[in-house]
């Protein structure tokens, strides 16, 4: 069917945004596209080239679909039928594909939990979720492991509230009531349109021209993270329409606008009230809108009263003290750089819009409008531990922001280089094919590795993940890049010092230093050969990344690594004596909590770790 | 993107050459050679002015980082060169792009090359793809380049089924340059070119057929460019296009269930073979050894199933069913006078131009009553030398 439903959009989308001949030379080249797959996958089976089908097919199609709006891109305007209604309508045909991509296995973090509060309000009235959870055979949820999440609240009388906010699942009562999950994940669908409509009006309506607004477009609607977030049930699209409403309303000094869309915007998210506020002061200009200011702060507030008991939900005044500025600085980069949660490797079309932000006096003023606003936001979202999202899809708690941050890079398109945005490009075809093949892999597990990092070491038995910069688990990595972000920000804003040269030595540079020893080693991790043993904490263990990470070995258990030879220190946690050996050599480890011992490596290469008595959770081995 | 100078071309090429050869750690004479691929492509990018080109240095890197299974590695090198090729000669249909475009297809791997083979083909195709056709509205929509662009796979489509072996056959390429020449209606020599692929045998019939499609290309645009594409996209195996299409693609996998027998059986030699109880179906892959000049028909030896209740299946093996195990092989293909197996094995040999095809064919045969016995015998008046080769069985 989904085959089916890809057809069907890439056959439709073309007669939405094209006419006459360039229609009929995009019609050509999509016959021939399809002609070259077909006959590629006839000479796959007698070649025996071992691939996953599926992820090919949807690669086929995140590529073909890639090279539509190339073309529509490319196309003079005479040829296109271009605006913001139309466009909106051509990139809402693939998110009506994404969904049954999106649904190859059961919805996951947060969803399912906004789907019971939707059930909850249509089957029940009310908000307590008790019977749903004694009840989640006949949920849409899928999910029948569903128990209340840490910390939400316990009403008077035993009621389980969830601490999500009611407003998402009042919108998505409709949905659900007429087609269950699809139908819950169309409502989402629908302002995902609006979003998209609401992004191409923006840039118009900041002086952006035609030919940049249709180059940058795609990226912004078909790339991540919007289109992770298009297709699942999380506020944060919906979150983003309303915020560039709200951005487009109080630059226009329309009120009737900007009121609905930022209510709605902090009914979303409690959370959001942190950009409310900022944007409220830069929006009043009469005594009625203060009036009205109050009431949009006022009534989110008394809602979480009403469902929880708490005017702040399951937050706390305390959160209000910023954080440390050192873990300001760790969350800011890691937003921007982490291997695994950052921009640069998540969505890497919008560091042009942090670059952008260099030239704030040249930004159209809407992008300097919405940026400001969010300051506040994340002057307290990135000290947080988990400033990258938690368990969902990558970039969560920055994706209502990507529009404006997408605005500024239609602001400086033209200046940028061509190789950072060909780059960029094709990362982002590459993170699209592999969300929509795999959107289990959406959630990621916080450990330091990302799927890139993990999959090379597992192919070539070596730590490539510590060449992945790491906030999450800070590494020297993080540090460098770090370095590098700054001096980019501050001298080589155009990317035009990427010369294609470089980045084919760097890559080479990246895969040499890559299959030698590091300087650490942490036991967790895919390039370890683990012979027995298990993961310490487990994998689903709900904020793992405040754990130290490990692995934890019995008599008889294992591990083979690559480590450099000489001293080095080991790091471990053991209930009781227990003894290892590295090499020809036996440690005794004395029990101890996050304890460590002074180890010899015979030589650098492969080295084997056995556990000889006892058990013992490794941490890491740090090379002295 | 912008077009660079030559002198950053020169740099990336030289770059990218490096990392190549850091990168690409595979064991198989084509990622020995990843430098000189990602040289040959920097090459289409400088020659057709599209920066973009480039862009398949880096994905051939992380084709050679992240895909450690030989077969799908190579293929998805395959997969970018094509790509990138393609695009060269959407974006700049320079006639100069086939002198990459053959390197790629047949100077792989590059001990193999004889030079002044190679360069008389080179030749050739130079001489095809200059051969001056009429201007018409070109995919980019830009008027004046089908021409190129359709000239370009035509070009290397000859040189790559042009046979290095004999030396008269380098002028293969000349003679189709001289018929595009002339000023007739093209589809006047493609039907003698046909009649001649009908009746000729297998290696003769194979460039028949591409000269054909070079007379007939221009009423057949889109088809052309996409078997264009996706055959060129086989360049780690050209040898396997050039003298085994289209029956590669109907090749079969050899059973994990077959039973290696190895036996090469001389004029008038037989071989039994006891089937295990409750055999109803026999799959014997044989071959022919010193066979290649046998022609398609000729009888190289019998199969004789015996049945549990004494009836016995006889049938009789034809250069057609089998053929010379190694024919596909360049020095020996054009000599050859063996088709391609009905069901050949998909067994690959070798790499770039020089890669084979092992067309052991693979006979099945049913018995209602149940399988006792096999027996092959080689036919007694083999020629000297030759021998039949029953190489596995499988039972079902």
């Amino acid at each position: 069917m989904t085959l089916a439903l890809f057809v069907a959009a890439s056959l439709v989308a073309p007669f939405v945004l094209l006419r006459g001949g360039a229609l009929r030379i995009w019609l050509a080249l999509e016959a021939g596209a399809w002609v070259v797959f077909g006959f590629l996958a006839v000479l796959a089976r007698p070649l025996q080239v071992i691939v996953d089908s599926y992820l090919v097919l949807v690669a086929f199609g995140v590529l073909l679909t890639a090279a539509f709006w190339t073309f529509v891109a490319r196309r003079p305007p005479i040829e296109l039928r271009w605006s913001a209604t139309r466009a909106a309508i051509a990139v809402t045909l693939f998110y009506i594909v994404a969904v049954p991509l999106m649904l190859r296995t059961p919805i996951d973090g947060d969803e399912p939990f906004y789907l019971l509060i939707t059930e909850s309000l249509l089957h029940d009235r009310d908000l307590d979720l008790a019977n749903q959870y004694r009840d989640l055979a006949h949920s849409a949820t899928g999910r029948t492991d569903l128990v209340p999440q840490l910390g939400d609240p316990v009403g008077p009388r035993g009621e389980r509230i969830s601490r999500h906010e009611p407003f998402l699942p009042l919108l998505m009562i409709p949905g659900r009531a007429l087609g269950g999950l699809p139908g819950a994940i169309a409502t989402i669908v629908v302002f995902a349109a609006l979003l998209a409509r609401s992004t191409v009006r923006l840039f118009e309506d900041e002086g952006i021209d035609d030919e940049t607004i249709r180059a940058v477009f795609p990226f912004i609607a078909l790339g991540p993270p919007i289109v992770f977030y298009a297709a699942r049930i999380w506020p944060e699209v919906p979150a983003a329409f309303c915020f560039v409403e709200a951005v487009r309303g109080v630059r226009q000094r329309r009120a009737w606008r900007w009121v609905p869309a930022l209510l709605a915007f902090v009914l979303l998210k409690l959370r959001f009230l942190l950009v409310a506020i900022v944007l409220l002061a830069r929006a009043l200009r009469t005594r009625g809108q203060i009036l009205v200011a109050v009431v949009i702060i006022a009534v989110p507030l008394l809602i979480a009263w009403l469902v929880s008991g708490s005017p702040t939900n399951v937050h706390s005044l305390a959160e209000l003290i910023p954080g440390s500025p050192a873990a300001m600085a760790r969350g800011l980069f890691g937003l921007l750089l982490d291997g695994a949660a950052g921009i640069l490797f998540q969505a890497p079309i919008y560091l042009l819009g942090v670059l952008a932000l260099a030239r704030w006096r040249d930004m159209p003023a809407g992008f300097r409008l919405g940026m400001s606003s969010t300051i506040l936001y994340l002057l307290y979202l990135v000290p947080r531990a988990e400033w990258h999202g938690g368990w969902s899809p990558p970039l969560r708690y920055i994706v209502f922001l990507m529009p404006l941050l997408a605005l500024g890079v239609a602001a400086i398109w033209k200046r940028v280089a061509p190789t950072p945005i060909a780059l960029a490009a094709a990362w982002t075809i590459a993170l699209v094919a592999h969300g929509m093949a795999y959107p289990w892999r959406l959630f990621h597990i916080e450990n330091g590795e990302n799927p890139a990092g993990e999959m090379l070491s597992s192919i070539w038995h070596s730590d490539f993940s510590r060449l992945f910069p790491s906030f999450i688990r800070l590494n020297f990595a993080a540090i460098v890049a770090s370095v590098v972000a700054v001096i980019v920000f501050l001298v080589f804003r155009s990317g035009r010092a990427l010369h294609p040269a470089i980045v084919v030595l760097l890559m080479a540079a990246f895969f040499v230093i890559g299959r030698r020893p590091g300087d650490r080693v942490e036991f967790e991790d895919a390039h370890v050969i683990h012979r027995g043993g298990t993961l310490y904490p487990y994998e689903f263990q709900v904020q793992r990344f405040l754990y130290p990470g490990g692995w934890i070995v019995h008599s008889g258990d294992s591990l083979s690594f690559l480590a450099r030879g000489g001293p080095a220190r080991l790091q471990y946690s053991a209930p009781a004596r227990a003894m290892i050996q590295i090499g020809s050599r036996a440690y005794v480890l004395p029990p101890g909590r996050r304890a460590a011992i002074a180890v010899k490596i015979p030589r650098e290469g492969r080295v084997e770790l056995r556990c000889l008595s006892g058990e013992v959770n490794l941490d890491r081995l740090d090379h002295d | 993107m912008r077009t660079r100078s030559d002198l950053h071309w020169l740099a990336f090429a030289i770059a990218a050459a490096i990392a190549a050869h850091f990168v690409a750690t595979g064991g198989t004479p084509i990622d020995r050679q990843l430098p000189f691929v990602a040289v040959l492509l920097a090459a289409c990018g400088w020659i057709a002015c599209a920066p973009m080109v480039g862009m398949s240095i880096p994905l051939l890197l992380l084709a050679a980082m992240f895909l450690p299974d030989e077969r799908t590695r190579l293929f998805a090198y395959g997969l970018i060169g094509a790509a990138a090729f393609a695009w060269a000669v959407v974006r700049g249909p320079k006639l100069a792009l086939v002198v990459p475009g053959v390197m790629l297809l047949r100077w792989i791997p590059i001990e193999n090359v004889v030079l002044w083979r190679e360069l008389v083909v080179l030749g050739g195709a130079l001489a095809v793809s200059g051969v001056r056709r009429p201007p018409r509205r070109s995919i980019s929509g830009q008027s004046g380049g089908m021409a190129a662009t359709l000239q370009i796979p035509i070009a290397l489509a000859i040189a790559l089924v042009t046979p290095a072996y004999p030396a008269r056959l380098l002028l293969f390429p000349f003679l189709v340059a001289f018929l595009l020449w002339l000023p007739l209606p093209r589809f006047i020599w493609a039907i003698p070119f046909a009649i001649a692929a009908y009746y000729a045998r297998y290696s003769i019939a194979t460039l028949c057929v591409v000269a054909v499609i070079a007379f007939v290309a221009e009423s057949v645009r889109i088809p052309i460019y996409a078997f264009a594409i996706a055959l060129f996209a086989m360049w780690p195996w050209s040898g396997i296009v050039a003298r085994a299409m289209p029956r590669f693609l109907f090749a079969e996998g050899a059973s994990k269930n077959e039973t290696p027998v190895w036996v090469a059986l001389e004029a008038g030699r037989s071989v039994s073979i006891d089937a295990p109880p409750n055999a109803y179906r026999v799959v014997i892959t044989a071959s022919g050894a010193n066979a290649s000049r046998l022609p398609a028909g000729r009888a190289v030896g019998r199969v004789e199933v015996m049945g549990r209740e004494g009836k016995v299946i006889r049938r009789e093996l034809r250069i057609g069913d089998v053929a010379d195990f190694g024919f596909t092989r360049r020095e020996h293909f054009f000599a050859s006078r063996n088709p391609i197996p009905r069901h050949t094995l998909d067994d690959i040999h070798g790499y770039g131009i020089a890669a084979w095809l092992h067309t052991a064919g693979r006979i099945a045969q049913v018995s209602l009553d149940g399988i006792a016995t096999v027996r092959a015998t080689a036919a007694p008046d083999l020629p000297p030398a030759t021998k039949l080769q029953i190489e596995a069985v499988e039972f079902e």
